[in-house]
Order: structure tokens, then C-alpha cells, then sequence
């Protein structure tokens, strides 16, 4: 079961890592484990973000990742994983028309 | 058991075809969750629709699916939450005073799942924790709620010796006994 999860992670990080973009399963999202300290704040990400143009509406803590829910520079609505020391993009969930 | 001479037309065609109807749509957008959120949100839709069919259904419908017809003031539905932790709930024809609340309840709390859902889908409100949360927790209290129905069904089922989940097919029941039977 445990082999079978941590191969499932590391399937979904590799594929997210290598599309770098749209999730189909949400819960097979997960980032790997960080410890408490080397977890840069939510806040921080919501500045960098907003600073490139974002409006961030709700940052949460889902596997392991920081998810967020806002609209990116373009106006286009994003819900993206992010890495929570790295602020690295795992990917996002692809929105309906 | 029910044997058809004996048996009258309680639940008319269109109820049943709405109550069956809302069933699967409901648990269909709920199997589906937020995966697949295109057809979430179609069956959500559609729920909503036949929830609203229902509603009006409720004014004008035949004798039991109108809600004039089963829902009862607080007195009533005490008195048969009283009689029925005593045992000896009388059998109603159409809902019993508390599953006509439960049908309220239902229909309400289906309504607060559809206006979050629909909300969260807007520019307004997308993303917002609190429409997010609103729809989470209504939908999994709307869960709880159907599985209380189906305990309800189950329950009045086996007292009254009754097939409630068979008369929601047929529309039919066994007919009232005379002293002691509501309608």
C-alpha cells in the first residue's frame, strides 16, 4: 500500500513536473515533505504572486503543497500547487470553459 | 404481500419520476466530485432544475406530493416523534410528519448546495474559502441527510410492513386499514 502510494507521488510529481501544468487527479497531487521550518509562509508566495500581477483569493496547505486560487496576470482563473520552500509550480487544475 | 385489489395509486407519475430522477442526478455530480467538473456541474444543474420541478409539483401535484398535504405544524410532528419512541406510530398513506420534514430539509439543503455551487462558479465569488466551504459542508450534510432518509425508509418499512422503496416505483400501497390509519 505505502510502495504503491510513494510510487503513485512520484508518478504524479514526475508527470507534474514534466507537463509543469494541468492536473487531472486533484488528490494524486503531493509534494514531498518539507520540514515545518523550511516552509517558506503562504504569505510570502501571495506577495511573489501578487507581484507578478496576480489576485490570489485563498492559499491552503493540500498534500504537502500550497494551493492556490486566484487569477493570474492575464485575468485567467488559476487554481496551482506550489512548493512550499521552493514556491516551484507543480502544476495547475484545468478549469471548465 | 401487497396484493395489487387491495393497493391504491398514492405517489403519482411525475413525483416518482422526479424523485428518481433527483436521486441520480444528485449522486451522480456528488460520485464525480470536483474531478470531472464540467459534468459535476451539468448534473449539478440539472438537480437543481428537478429540485425546482419538485418544489412546484408541491402546489400543484396530486393529493400526496403536494405539501400541503404532508407538511404538519410543530404540535403534530412532536406528538408522532412521541408516539413513534413509543411504538405506536400510526401508518401514514403518503409521509408521516416526519418525513414530510425530511423532504423539506432535503429540498432546502439542496438549494443551499446549488446556489454555492452556482456561485462558486462565477468570477464574483471563485476561489473564495467561505462559498468553497459553504458548498463542502452543505453537500456532505446533504449526504447525512439522505442517509437518514434511507434509515427512515428502512425503519417505516419494516413497522408498517410496507415496501416504500417498491411504492416509489409503483406509486402504489397497500391501502389504509380504517381506525388507527392517517392519510
Amino acid at each position: 500500500m505505502s510502495v504503491f502510494r510513494s510510487f503513485a507521488a512520484a508518478l504524479a510529481l514526475g508527470l507534474a513536473g514534466a507537463a509543469g501544468a494541468q492536473i487531472v487527479d486533484h488528490n494524486a497531487v503531493r509534494c514531498e515533505p518539507v520540514p515545518k521550518e523550511e516552509m517558506k509562509p503562504q504569505m510570502e508566495l501571495q506577495r511573489q504572486l501578487t507581484s507578478e500581477g496576480w489576485r490570489v483569493r485563498q492559499i491552503k496547505n493540500f498534500n504537502g503543497c500550497y494551493e492556490v486560487y486566484g487569477f493570474d496576470a492575464s485575468g485567467r482563473r488559476v487554481e496551482a500547487f506550489f512548493h512550499p520552500k521552493t514556491f516551484a509550480k507543480i502544476g495547475e487544475v484545468k478549469q471548465p470553459e | 404481500m401487497t396484493a395489487t385489489r387491495e393497493s391504491v395509486r398514492v405517489w403519482d407519475r411525475t413525483q416518482r419520476v422526479l424523485h428518481w430522477a433527483l436521486a441520480a442526478a444528485v449522486a451522480a455530480s456528488w460520485w464525480v466530485g470536483e474531478e470531472r467538473l464540467s459534468f459535476h456541474i451539468a448534473a449539478g444543474y440539472t438537480a437543481a432544475a428537478i429540485a425546482a420541478a419538485r418544489v412546484a409539483w408541491g402546489w400543484c401535484g396530486s393529493r400526496h406530493a403536494r405539501f400541503g398535504s404532508f407538511v404538519h405544524g410543530p404540535r403534530a410532528v412532536l406528538g408522532y416523534a412521541r408516539a413513534l419512541a413509543q411504538g405506536r406510530a400510526r401508518r401514514y398513506l403518503g409521509h408521516n410528519p416526519l418525513g414530510g420534514w425530511m423532504v423539506v430539509a432535503l429540498l432546502l439543503c439542496l438549494a443551499i448546495v446549488c446556489v454555492s455551487g452556482v456561485l462558486y462558479t462565477t468570477d464574483r465569488f471563485w476561489g473564495l474559502a467561505w462559498v468553497e466551504q459553504t458548498h463542502r459542508i452543505s453537500a456532505w450534510t446533504l449526504v447525512a441527510m439522505v442517509a437518514l432518509h434511507l434509515c427512515g425508509v428502512a425503519s417505516m418499512s419494516w413497522r408498517h410492513r410496507d415496501n416504500l422503496v417498491g411504492a416509489m416505483f409503483s406509486g402504489r400501497k397497500r391501502a389504509a386499514e380504517g381506525r388507527g390509519e392517517g392519510s
